[in-house]
């Protein structure tokens, strides 16, 4: 579905300086059908512009981008939901709007369009107020809109970027919800965020960037089990921590008989914080 | 094509709903009708040649009135869109970046009509009126097709500059430089054909076959001379001096600098990274 080959992408310097920012350098990745992709970094890692240039925004500099075996391109949208980092739409337009005007450019047939509508509404909890003007919207509320346009026309790809941004507790759980629902219907997801509880609940794959370069490419547990430390526990089931060989030594000793040792696995956090680490420090 | 012709009326419909609900056009209408009531009760000032100073003023107020929405609404809605990234919101959809440009044209183009519209028939209210009020001497003569005729004219030029516009989006980033550029195109516009009159008569050494006379008639074709769009003068006149072949080709140009400034914008904005 998307194919990143060696790709660069640097910005053009500001005024007065001689240097172009690279923003990407030599990133490799692929999302394959009915996969689901979690991309996370810090701050500038590359995340937004991976995205951009996947959505046709911006060219690359160097390498290959495809999307759907082919450069990206206008008409492909017809099949990419689409929900950016920052919900900005025409503020004096009615939610229904926004919506029809989604439908209409996806030449959905007229049957479907109102059908769809009424079903992404309600499952956002925005039919009630689908004809109220977008600039008296909550930031939660343009967000849920946000995810219905990417949603109307049924796409076979979607593309989220901080998903979960303005939403309160309840509304992060139903958007969870309803990503998992996505996933079970075989949809491509790639998914953008700094909640790596969620990340980690919602991809099949994890992606992480840092200052434009990956860092790791593979499964969550692959991430995890990578760096495992081994664990003493013993027979009160406590897990004992040793300050040195020698202590772990005599204990064992003296406890051969009733204890066991336990593979631990890193938490994903601690696993990311590792990874971006070693990264900056190669 | 007619998936085409369905985005671009898909952002046209977006543009002028969302120009329309933001009072603007409102604002300005109201501003305008204000302005031209004022010409009415204050044309007893004018010491003679009454109709022509009210079908001036009158005209000059849509004119006016269309700047402003050019150079404020139009400059903010496309410039500001890429700032506040709207943009993306339109081009992640199936609509390419030619299809936004004609489709925002067109609905801006559409606000431009409503508001010329409106005011347009005000005016000739007004006019009508002031004419009632007058001796014959006075205002002897309303040509009403050539009223709608300059009407058409102001909007075409409107349209050529509201096309510049998007151009200039499509080169700067920045809605503040974007303004600044088209405020000067137009001042630009305007001088150039009297630049060009001042310096035949004055200068006696520029000829035809002189480089600084091709090098002003090569400007004058960037920045077209809109004085060939105004008719405000054939309203009043008994027997207007227009030939017609002048001024079909005065429109049949201005429709093709804006085609090709048109097409200019499309190429720009399909080559620049968002």
């Amino acid at each position: 579905m998307i194919q990143f080959n060696d790709v660069d992408k640097e910005y053009p310097s500001e005024l007065g300086e001689n240097n172009v920012f690279p923003a990407l350098s030599q990133v490799s990745f692929q999302l394959e059908e009915g996969q689901s992709l979690g991309m996370i970094g810090s701050n500038g890692a590359g995340k937004s512009t991976c995205i951009r240039l996947m959505m046709g925004f911006m060219k690359h500099s160097a390498g290959s981008v495809a999307v759907f075996g082919s450069s990206p391109h206008s008409s492909q949208h017809r099949n990419i939901g689409y929900l950016p980092e920052v919900t900005a739409f025409p503020q004096n337009l009615k939610c229904i709007e926004l919506l029809r005007f989604a439908a209409k450019t996806c030449a959905m047939p007229k049957k479907e369009v109102e059908a769809s509508i009424e079903y992404w509404l309600t499952r956002l909890g925005l039919w009630d107020v689908r004809f109220r003007l977008l600039r008296n919207f909550s930031k939660g509320m343009q967000q849920r809109a946000s995810f219905a346009m990417a949603l109307v026309h049924d796409p076979k790809l979607l593309i989220l970027d901080e998903p979960m941004s303005g939403l309160d507790p309840v509304g992060r759980m139903e958007i969870v919800a309803l990503i998992q629902e996505l996933r079970e219907k075989g949809k491509s997801i790639l998914f953008c965020s700094h909640v790596l509880d969620d990340v980690e609940k919602l991809v099949d794959q994890v992606l992480i960037l840092h200052q434009g370069k990956v860092c790791f490419q593979g499964s969550v547990s692959e991430l995890c089990q990578s760096q495992a430390d081994w664990l003493v526990v013993g027979q009160d089931l406590q897990q004992h921590r040793f300050s040195s060989r020698e202590e772990l030594s005599v204990y064992m000793q003296e406890n051969a008989d009733n204890i066991k040792l336990v593979k631990h696995h890193e938490d994903f956090e601690s696993a990311f914080l590792r990874t971006v680490k070693e990264s900056v420090a190669i | 094509m007619k998936q085409a012709i369905q985005c671009i009326s898909a952002v046209a419909q977006l543009t002028f709903l969302d120009g329309l609900r933001k009072q603007t056009l409102l604002g300005l209408i109201v501003l305008a009708l204000l302005l031209e009531c004022s010409g009415i009760f204050f044309m007893d000032f004018f010491g003679h040649d009454i109709g022509r100073a009210s079908s001036d003023f009158l005209l000059s107020v849509i004119w006016l009135a269309g700047l402003v929405f050019l150079f404020f609404h139009a400059v903010q809605t496309i410039a500001l869109s890429e700032e506040r990234k709207s943009i993306y919101m339109i081009l992640s959809r199936p609509i390419s970046r030619s299809q936004y440009v004609l489709g925002t044209f067109i609905g801006l183009a559409s606000l431009l009509l409503i508001l010329q519209a409106s005011l347009g028939v005000v005016a000739w209210f007004s006019l009508l009126w002031i004419k009632t009020q007058l001796d014959v001497q006075y205002f002897a003569v309303f040509n009403h097709g050539y009223f709608v005729l300059s009407l058409f004219g102001l909007m075409l030029m409107q349209c050529c500059v509201l096309a510049i516009i998007m151009l200039f989006c499509g080169m700067l980033r920045g809605s503040f430089l974007v303004l600044m550029m088209s405020i000067a195109y137009y001042f630009i516009c305007s001088s150039i054909p009297v630049v060009l009159e001042a310096v035949k008569q004055q200068i006696s050494s520029v000829q035809e076959g002189d480089n600084f006379y091709y090098l002003l008639q090569g400007l004058a074709l960037i920045f077209p001379d809109f004085s060939r769009l105004d008719f405000k003068d054939a309203i009043l006149e008994m027997n207007p001096s227009l030939v017609a072949v002048d001024t079909v080709s005065a429109f049949v140009l201005s429709a093709l600098y804006l085609v090709i400034v048109l097409t200019c914008a499309c190429y720009l904005y399909s080559r620049r990274d968002l």
